[in-house]
C-alpha cells in the first residue's frame, strides 16, 4: 500500500513537474526573429541584423526543458495527450492590431530620434529602453521634446514587451521578451549609436 | 573674500616706497638684493630729481616678490612726476606703473596716492589696470578705522578671468567653479567697504553680455544670455543681511527640466535675505520671480544645517496655456497628464516643511484636454489639496462638463480633504454620464511611498445603451446599463471593478463581471471581463442589426474577453438557442444566406433554389461559437455535421426545413469582422 502510494505520488509529481518545464518553455530563437522583424519595421532596413555588426548576440539557444534529451520525446508523448502539443512548439506571434499600431507609431517617432540616436544624445540601455546619454548633446531648445519623445518610446517599448507576451499567451514572457529585444536593439544599432554594456557607455 | 586682501597688499607695496628726505638735486639709489618684511626686490634702483614742480621719483626693479597672493613682478617701473610733501601729508599725483606678472600679465596703468606718514591712512587711485581683457579704474580709501574700495571695470572675460582665479579663490572653490564651462563679458561695478580685514559691506551692479555656462551635466545650461544685476549687502552680528536684483531679457536657459526663451518671456528676481558669516544658515525673506505674462511667484526659504527647513511659494494667478507648457509639462513626461490642452488660470501655494509638503491649487474656469483624447475638463473651478503632513487640506472642485474617452460626463461638484498623503471625498458624488449616472461614495486616494492607489464604491443608475453605443461608435444597441459596483479599486495601474455590471438589451439580460483594466490611460489599455448573456430575443437582436430575421431566444457566454486598446483580442463566445422554453423559432431567407455567409457557405443559395417562395422556415435549434485568440476564430456551431458543424438545425414547425452547415472553422478575425460588416451594409437579398 506504501508503496503504491509512493509510486502515485512520485509519477504525479513528476508529470507536474513536467508541465511545469513545457510551460515556462521560453522559444529564444523564434523571439529572436520576431524582434530583428518589428526592429527592421521600426529602425527601417538600413540596421539590417548582421549587416556590418559584430556577432554579439549568443547563438539563440533555447531555454526549454531540464528534461534530459532521451527522457524528452517519451515525456512529451506521454504529455501530449494531457495538453495541448502547442505549447511545446510554441512560436512568436507578432501580428496583431495592437502591435501594428504600437510598431507604427515607434517608427514615426524614430524619426525624430535618429538625430539624437547619431548624435549621442540619446542611447539604448540595457534593459531594452532608451535614455538621454549626452543632454550637451541636443540643443537647449530641444531638451524636453526629446525627454518626451524618450518617456513616450519607453512607454510603447514596455507596452509592446507586455502586449507580444500577453498575443502569445504567456504574460509571464514579458521579461524575457524584453530581455531578447535589449540585446537585438543594440545588436542592430547603427555604427556611431551608443548603448549600455555592464552599466557603462559603448559606442558602435 | 580674498580680493581686497589682494588690492590692500597692493596698496602696501606702492605705500611701502618710502621717499628720502635730502635737501639735494638728485639721488641714485642701487641695490643688487633688498629685503624688507615679507618683500624682496632684485636688482633695485630708486632715483629722486628735484624739479620746478617738485620732487620727481622714479623706481624700478628687475623682479619683487610680494606676500601671496600676489607673488612675483617682473620688470617693476614705479614713477611718479610731481611728489609733494606737506604737514605730514605726502601725494603722488600722475603716477604710472608698469610690470609683467605671470596671472596679471603685462600691465602699465596710472596712479594717484595721497597719504599720511604717520597715520596708516591714504587714498589711492588705480586707472588702466588691465585685468581678463578688460581695464580697471579702482580707487580706494583708507584709514586707521575703515577702507572703502571701488572698482569698475568695463568688460571682464569670463574667459580670461579663468587665469586669475587662484588669486581669488580658496581650493575648494576653485574645485566647484572647475565643474563649470562659462564665457562670456561682464561689466562691473563695485564698492567694498570693511574695518582692518574685514568686509562690513558691498553692492555690485554688473550687465553681463552673451553669458553662456553649463554644468558638466548638462543639466543647468544658459546661452548667450544678457544678464543685468545688482546686489548689496551689509554685515550685521555675524549675518549679511543681501537685497539681489537680476534681469534677463535675452538668450535661452535650461535648469533641468525648465527650459526657459528668456527673449519671448524676460525674466526678472527679486530677493533678499539673510547669510550666515558661517555660511550654516541661509535664509530668504522674500523673493519674486516674474516672467513675462507667464509666472509671477513670490518665495521664501530657510535653509539650515545644509537642508531646506521651510520653503514657501505661492504663484499666480497664471494663465494655464502658457505656464502649463513651461513650468507643468516637463515633470509629468510620459505620465497620462502629459500631453494636455489648456486654458483659464491657476494659482498654487506650495509650503514645503523638514521633507513633508502641502499644495494647493486654484483653478479659475480652466480647462484641461487631453491631446490623445482620453479625457478632458471644461470649466473646471475651485481649490485641490494635498498634503503630506498631519493637517489637513480641503478640496472644493466643481467643472462644468468632461468627458471621459467618448463618454459625455455632465457637471459635478467635489468635497474633499486630504492628509498624510491621502485624499477623501467627504460625501457622495453623483457624476452624470451620458442620461444617467454614477455615484461614487466613499473615495480615497492614497499616494504612500509613491504608489498611487484609489477606490470607492459605485452605483451605475441606467445608462440608455443607445446613447453609450453611438459614444463609442459601436453598433446601436437599444437598452439600459446599470449596475451596483461593491467596490472599484485602482492599484499598480490596474483597476479592477467587483460585483457585475448589468445590461438589459434585446429583453433580456447581459452580465458584465469580473472586469478589470490595466493602464487605463496608458499606452495599451487592456480590458478583461466576463460577460454572461440570458434570454436575449432573437427578433429585437436581428432586427437591430438589420440582419435578416429571426424568432427565438438566445443565451450564451464571451468568457475571458480581453480587449487591448480597445480592440477584441481574445475570447471564448457562444451563443446559443436555449434547450428549454423553443417558443416560436422561425429563421428568415436573409438571415439563412447571412448565417451561412458567415460560416463560410457560398451566398443566394435559398433565393436561387425553390425555396425562394418561403419568406421563413421553421427550425429547431442554432447557435454559433468564437474561440478567439491570434487573430484567428475558431468557430463551431451547435453540432458537429458531416464536414462542418451545424449553425441552424431544421426542425420543430412545419415543413421545409432548412440547415444551415458551416465549413470554415478557422477565420481570420479581420475576415469575419468584414463578413459581418457587409452583411450590415447589405441591401438584403435579391428574390426572383
Amino acid at each position: 500500500m506504501k508503496l503504491f502510494k509512493w509510486l502515485t505520488g512520485t509519477v504525479s509529481g513528476l508529470m507536474l513537474v513536467s508541465c511545469v518545464t513545457i510551460n515556462i518553455y521560453f522559444p529564444a530563437a523564434a523571439a529572436e526573429k520576431a524582434a530583428d522583424r518589428i526592429i527592421e519595421d521600426v529602425w527601417g532596413p538600413g540596421t539590417r541584423p548582421g549587416e556590418g555588426t559584430e556577432p554579439e548576440a549568443e547563438p539563440a539557444q533555447e531555454q526549454s526543458s531540464a528534461i534530459e534529451a532521451g527522457h524528452r520525446n517519451i515525456a512529451i508523448n506521454m504529455l501530449n495527450w494531457l495538453i495541448s502539443p502547442a505549447a511545446a512548439q510554441a512560436d512568436i506571434n507578432i501580428n496583431s492590431p495592437a502591435i501594428n499600431e504600437l510598431k507604427a507609431d515607434m517608427k514615426e517617432r524614430h524619426n525624430q530620434l535618429e538625430p539624437f540616436y547619431n548624435s549621442g544624445g540619446i542611447g539604448l540601455t540595457e534593459d531594452g529602453l532608451i535614455t538621454v546619454r549626452d543632454a550637451k548633446a541636443i540643443p537647449l531648445k530641444d531638451r524636453n521634446k526629446v525627454n518626451a519623445l524618450v518617456a513616450d518610446e519607453n512607454k510603447d517599448r514596455k507596452a509592446l514587451y507586455a502586449e507580444i507576451a500577453r498575443a502569445n499567451g504567456h504574460p509571464e514572457w514579458q521579461d524575457d521578451i524584453r530581455q531578447t529585444f535589449a540585446k537585438r536593439w543594440i545588436s542592430n544599432a547603427a555604427k556611431g549609436w551608443w548603448y549600455q554594456q555592464g552599466g557603462s557607455w559603448k559606442q558602435k | 573674500m580674498r580680493c581686497p586682501a589682494a588690492w590692500t597688499a597692493w596698496i602696501c607695496c606702492l605705500l611701502l616706497w618710502h621717499p628720502p628726505l635730502y635737501a639735494i638735486d638728485s639721488i641714485r639709489l642701487q641695490a643688487g638684493h633688498w629685503t624688507f618684511d615679507n618683500t624682496t626686490a632684485k636688482q633695485f634702483s630708486l632715483s629722486v630729481d628735484l624739479t620746478e614742480q617738485g620732487l620727481q621719483l622714479s623706481a624700478a626693479a628687475e623682479k619683487l616678490d610680494l606676500p601671496a597672493p600676489i607673488g612675483s613682478l617682473h620688470n617693476l617701473q614705479l614713477a611718479c612726476s610731481s611728489f609733494k610733501l606737506n604737514a605730514g601729508r605726502w601725494q603722488c599725483e600722475s603716477g604710472t606703473a608698469a610690470f609683467r606678472h605671470q596671472q596679471l600679465g603685462e600691465q602699465d596703468f596710472r596712479f594717484s596716492i595721497k597719504a599720511g606718514t604717520d597715520k596708516n591712512d591714504y587714498q589711492l587711485t588705480l586707472n588702466g589696470l588691465k585685468l581678463a581683457e578688460s581695464r580697471i579704474s579702482l580707487e580706494a580709501d583708507v584709514t586707521d578705522s575703515a577702507w572703502t574700495v571701488s572698482v569698475s571695470a568695463d568688460r571682464v572675460s569670463l574667459t580670461a578671468l579663468r587665469d586669475f582665479l587662484p588669486l581669488m579663490l580658496s581650493e575648494s572653490q576653485l574645485a566647484l567653479v572647475a565643474d563649470w564651462d562659462y564665457q562670456g563679458q561682464v561689466k562691473l561695478e563695485g564698492r567694498f567697504e570693511g574695518k582692518a580685514g574685514q568686509l562690513q559691506a558691498f553692492s555690485l551692479n554688473w550687465q553681463a553680455s552673451d553669458l553662456s555656462f553649463s554644468n558638466v551635466s548638462g543639466t543647468q545650461v544658459a546661452e548667450s544670455v544678457a544678464l543685468n544685476g545688482q546686489t548689496n549687502g551689509r554685515l550685521q552680528q555675524a549675518q549679511w543681511h543681501w537685497q539681489l536684483e537680476l534681469g534677463s531679457n535675452k538668450g535661452q536657459a535650461y535648469s533641468e527640466p525648465i527650459f526657459l526663451d528668456l527673449k519671448q518671456y524676460p525674466l526678472s528676481l527679486t530677493a533678499s535675505g539673510q547669510l550666515a558669516t558661517d555660511f550654516k544658515s541661509f535664509k530668504v525673506e522674500q523673493a519674486r520671480l516674474e516672467q513675462g505674462q507667464v509666472l509671477a511667484a513670490n518665495a521664501t526659504l530657510n535653509w539650515q544645517n545644509q537642508q531646506i527647513q521651510s520653503l514657501h511659494i505661492v504663484t499666480g494667478p497664471a494663465d494655464l496655456s502658457k505656464l502649463y507648457p513651461i513650468w507643468l509639462q516637463p515633470f509629468v513626461a510620459g505620465s497620462a497628464a502629459a500631453k494636455l490642452e489648456t486654458s483659464g488660470r491657476l494659482s498654487m501655494t506650495f509650503d514645503w516643511q523638514q521633507s513633508d509638503y502641502q499644495l494647493l491649487l486654484d483653478f479659475n474656469e480652466a480647462m484641461l484636454s487631453d491631446k490623445e483624447g482620453r479625457y478632458s475638463l471644461q470649466n473646471l473651478n475651485g481649490q485641490l489639496g494635498w498634503s503630506q503632513t498631519d493637517q489637513s487640506l480641503n478640496s472644493s472642485l466643481a467643472w462644468r462638463s468632461a468627458k471621459l474617452f467618448e463618454i459625455e460626463l455632465g457637471a459635478a461638484a467635489i468635497q474633499a480633504h486630504s492628509a498624510n498623503n491621502r485624499l477623501v471625498l467627504d460625501e457622495s458624488l453623483r457624476l452624470p454620464v451620458l442620461d444617467g449616472s454614477l455615484e461614487i461614495s466613499n473615495f480615497s486616494l492614497d499616494n504612500q511611498s509613491g504608489r498611487l492607489q484609489w477606490q470607492f464604491a459605485g452605483l451605475l443608475t441606467p445608462i440608455s445603451m443607445q446613447r453609450l453605443t453611438s459614444a463609442l461608435d459601436w453598433p446601436p444597441l437599444e437598452g439600459k446599463l446599470s449596475g451596483v459596483i461593491p467596490t472599484v479599486t485602482y492599484q499598480d495601474e490596474e483597476m479592477k471593478i467587483d460585483g457585475a455590471l448589468q445590461v438589459k438589451v434585446f429583453d433580456g439580460t447581459t452580465i458584465i463581471r469580473d472586469l478589470r483594466m490595466t493602464t487605463p490611460f496608458g499606452r495599451l489599455p487592456q480590458l478583461y471581463a466576463n460577460v454572461d448573456i440570458h434570454n436575449l430575443d432573437l427578433a429585437l437582436l436581428t432586427n437591430a442589426f438589420d440582419f435578416g430575421r429571426i424568432t427565438g431566444k438566445i443565451e450564451g457566454h464571451v468568457h475571458h474577453l480581453r480587449l487591448s486598446n480597445w480592440e477584441p483580442v481574445r475570447f471564448d463566445a457562444r451563443l446559443a438557442t436555449p434547450q428549454e422554453n423553443p417558443g416560436k423559432r422561425r429563421i428568415s431567407q436573409r438571415a439563412v444566406d447571412n448565417l451561412t455567409e458567415l460560416g463560410g457557405g457560398p451566398t443566394g443559395m435559398v433565393s436561387r433554389s425553390f425555396l425562394g417562395f418561403f419568406d421563413d422556415f421553421s427550425y429547431q435549434k442554432m447557435g454559433l461559437s468564437c474561440e478567439l485568440d491570434n487573430e484567428v476564430c475558431e468557430m463551431a456551431g451547435i453540432e458537429e455535421a458531416e464536414q462542418g458543424y451545424y449553425i441552424v438545425k431544421g426542425g420543430g414547425g412545419l415543413p421545409p426545413w432548412i440547415n444551415v452547415i458551416g465549413y470554415n472553422r478557422r477565420v481570420d478575425w479581420s475576415e469575419l469582422i468584414a463578413r459581418l460588416l457587409a452583411i450590415r451594409e447589405s441591401p438584403g437579398p435579391v428574390i426572383e
